[in-house]
């Protein structure tokens, strides 16, 4: 176990220090919310490098354990290079006591990480090479990559035999699978340890950044809340021992609907390529994260200014590139998921009965994500009903940028509407899925839209100012 | 306010540790609920065997079946990088392998496939060579 952790430590610092140095200044000066940003944006990040690092040097025929160290090293000093220099020199803590409040809800949201933690060991010592398509895809795939040439391309471009074969979806997007490989090349062995704690970690991070980016931009009780509903949801509990892509990619939304928000706030240059980084991971993470990153670089250029977007295109432009490449000239296969004609396509959209089976699917979904009181959508009500909403454009600001995530799922519906496969079949085993990869944006979403419980009591402290927001007086006086 | 607060952290909490206290006992009835920790017990002996290509796949579950289905994607699992095919008239790669669910005569199943056995690794896993014409 120990042994299988390495890597993704690896991922974990190179991501840290990237991400570090990106948001270096907008970060606030409480280290709590600072790691709870930093860290799960790191594995994000540092996850996407190394798997994107593996799956050229598989393609470029270089993919052995050396090779593969060395160019982890040379990231590993690329990125200690950009955080020296985007160093953080704050070295004193938080000035401002921390209310009682917030202590018992931090407590609160790390027993209930241990719980989920615990859950995710219990059905991991059980089923330790995750469901179904994991061992029929995910996984998988990882093993045709470790295997080096030819067998890497019988994964994810297996010839047709005109017969059933072992390999199915090889057109999917290669980050996660990629991933596992590379722990596995680093590790030297294809256990069951590597993929299992790489779905944890992503799963963790979810949490992590959702709890942390509404303490960082918005409220640090909010945020822990967001948190504590995510964990008391089944996405977490379903999602992360199934060792599917699905919570990767929802980590990956998450992370580029957060930065777009900051950078549309704060006018910072890498905050907006921190998001086109994040984005551009989630169309190499599942095909509906190409679906993603078209509205959201959509919504980018609509609502952030032209130089900004263009940051954000610079950030997301290579995992692009390689989405492409993979998809055009690397991959091959049809998933017969669509229809031949749009005529067949069309008269199935027209059909009001596959339209109440959706809806049915996804209310059913969305009922089975918790029960009783501790139903994640009861909770959020309440919320709602005591803190009430922020101001009006407040609130709009952050349903824009939360687009993209919301027009996932109107994607997602538009292919169960058209879907070759049995309707029924494709929602039982897929539509919590798809509600799961934007399941922590909406909760991004639904809080930060929340009024901050801190500016209701005025007993309590008001959140943190960032470091670059207590610059700005220094810097007034210093002209002065 | 704060009670809200205070009952929405504890709800949530308790849900993640009623959560736990449930998957621990659903994990103890599925284990290994494929059969891949087993597949890959069974088909390890061979693995040297097997080339990174097309491996024929000869059974006695109908692969249709779902127990079929899971049966072969536990194989897959196991032996890739070799890819697994359901042999036909037309598709018969050299080497296939035999996942078989109870004792019977492999020689003259794998021959109606066009194949002789290679060799009996026992727990249902043979390996057979395609005869040549």
């Amino acid at each position: 176990m120990i042994v299988a952790l390495l890597p993704h430590l690896v991922s974990l610092v190179i991501g840290s220090l990237v991400v570090h140095a990106l948001l270096s200044s907008s970060l606030p000066r409480s280290v709590w919310i600072k790691l709870l940003v930093t860290l799960p944006l790191g594995y994000a990040v540092g996850a996407g490098l190394t798997s994107c690092l593996y799956f050229i040097l598989v393609v470029a025929g270089a993919g052995s354990r050396s090779v593969l160290m060395a160019g982890e090293a040379v990231l590993l000093a690329g990125s200690v290079a950009l955080f020296m220099r985007n160093r953080d020199d704050e070295t004193g803590t938080a000035t401002s006591a921390t209310p009682l409040h917030i202590w018992l809800l931090r407590g609160a949201f790390l027993l209930a990480i241990a719980f989920s933690a615990a859950s995710w060991s219990a059905i991991t010592s059980a089923n330790p090479h995750g469901d179904w398509d994991a061992t029929a895809i995910w996984n998988l795939r990882a093993k045709f990559l470790i295997s080096g040439d030819p067998g890497w391309r019988l994964g994810i471009a297996p010839p047709e035999l005109g017969t059933d074969i072992g390999v199915h979806h090889p057109t999917y997007p290669i980050l996660v699978s990629s991933a596992t490989a590379q722990a596995w090349t680093l590790t030297g062995t294809a256990s069951s340890e590597a993929p299992a704690l790489e779905s944890l970690f992503f799963a963790l991070a979810v949490a992590a950044l959702l709890a942390g980016a509404i303490a960082w931009r918005h409220s640090e009780s909010l945020g822990l809340l967001a948190g504590l509903v995510f964990l008391a949801s089944g996405a977490f509990i379903t999602g992360s021992p199934a060792q599917y892509a699905d919570i990767p990619l929802s980590l990956y939304v998450l992370g580029s609907l957060v930065a777009l928000e900051a950078a549309a706030r704060d006018a910072k240059p890498w905050l907006a390529v921190l998001a086109g980084i994040c984005a551009g991971f989630a169309a190499l993470t599942k095909n509906e994260g190409i679906a993603f990153i078209v509205f959201f670089l959509a919504v980018a250029a609509w609502r952030l200014p032209r130089r900004q977007s263009l940051y954000v295109l610079i950030g997301s432009a290579p995992a692009i590139a390689l989405t492409i490449v993979f998809k055009t000239l690397l991959s091959k296969g049809n998933d017969g998921l669509f229809p031949a004609t749009m005529g067949l396509a069309m008269q199935r959209i027209a059909d009001p009965s596959r339209w109440a089976q959706v809806v049915k699917g996804y209310f059913g979904a969305l009922l089975d994500m918790g029960s009783g009181i501790a139903h994640p959508l009861l909770l959020i009500a309440l919320l709602c009903i005591v803190l009430r909403f922020v101001p009006a454009p407040d609130a709009r600001r952050i349903l824009w940028h939360g687009l993209p995530a919301m027009a996932l799922l109107a994607v997602a519906i538009g292919v169960y509407l058209i879907t070759n496969n049995d309707l029924q079949w494709q929602l039982d085993t897929s539509v919590s899925r798809v509600i799961a990869q934007a399941w922590p944006a909406f909760l991004w979403m639904a809080l930060m839209t929340l009024r901050a419980p801190e500016s209701l009591a005025p007993a309590t402290v008001a959140p943190e100012p960032t470091r670059a927001a207590a610059e700005k007086p220094a810097k007034r006086k210093k002209r002065a | 306010m704060l009670a809200t607060i205070g009952l929405v952290a504890v709800v949530a909490a308790g849900a993640a540790a009623h959560n736990w206290l449930q998957v621990e006992e659903i994990a103890r009835q599925q284990s290994d609920r494929y059969g891949i920790a087993m597949a890959i017990r069974r088909f390890q002996p061979v693995l040297e065997k097997l080339p990174a290509g097309p491996v024929g796949y000869i059974t006695d579950v109908d692969v249709k079946s779902t127990a079929g289905q899971t049966a072969f994607m536990a194989a897959q699992y196991a032996v890739a990088p070799a890819m697994l095919a359901i042999p036909t008239d037309t598709v018969k790669p050299q080497f296939a392998i035999g996942n078989f669910s109870r004792p019977q005569d492999f020689e003259a199943v794998g021959r109606a496939a066009g194949y002789r056995m290679l060799h009996d690794y026992g727990t249902g896993v043979i390996l057979f060579e395609r005869i040549a014409r």
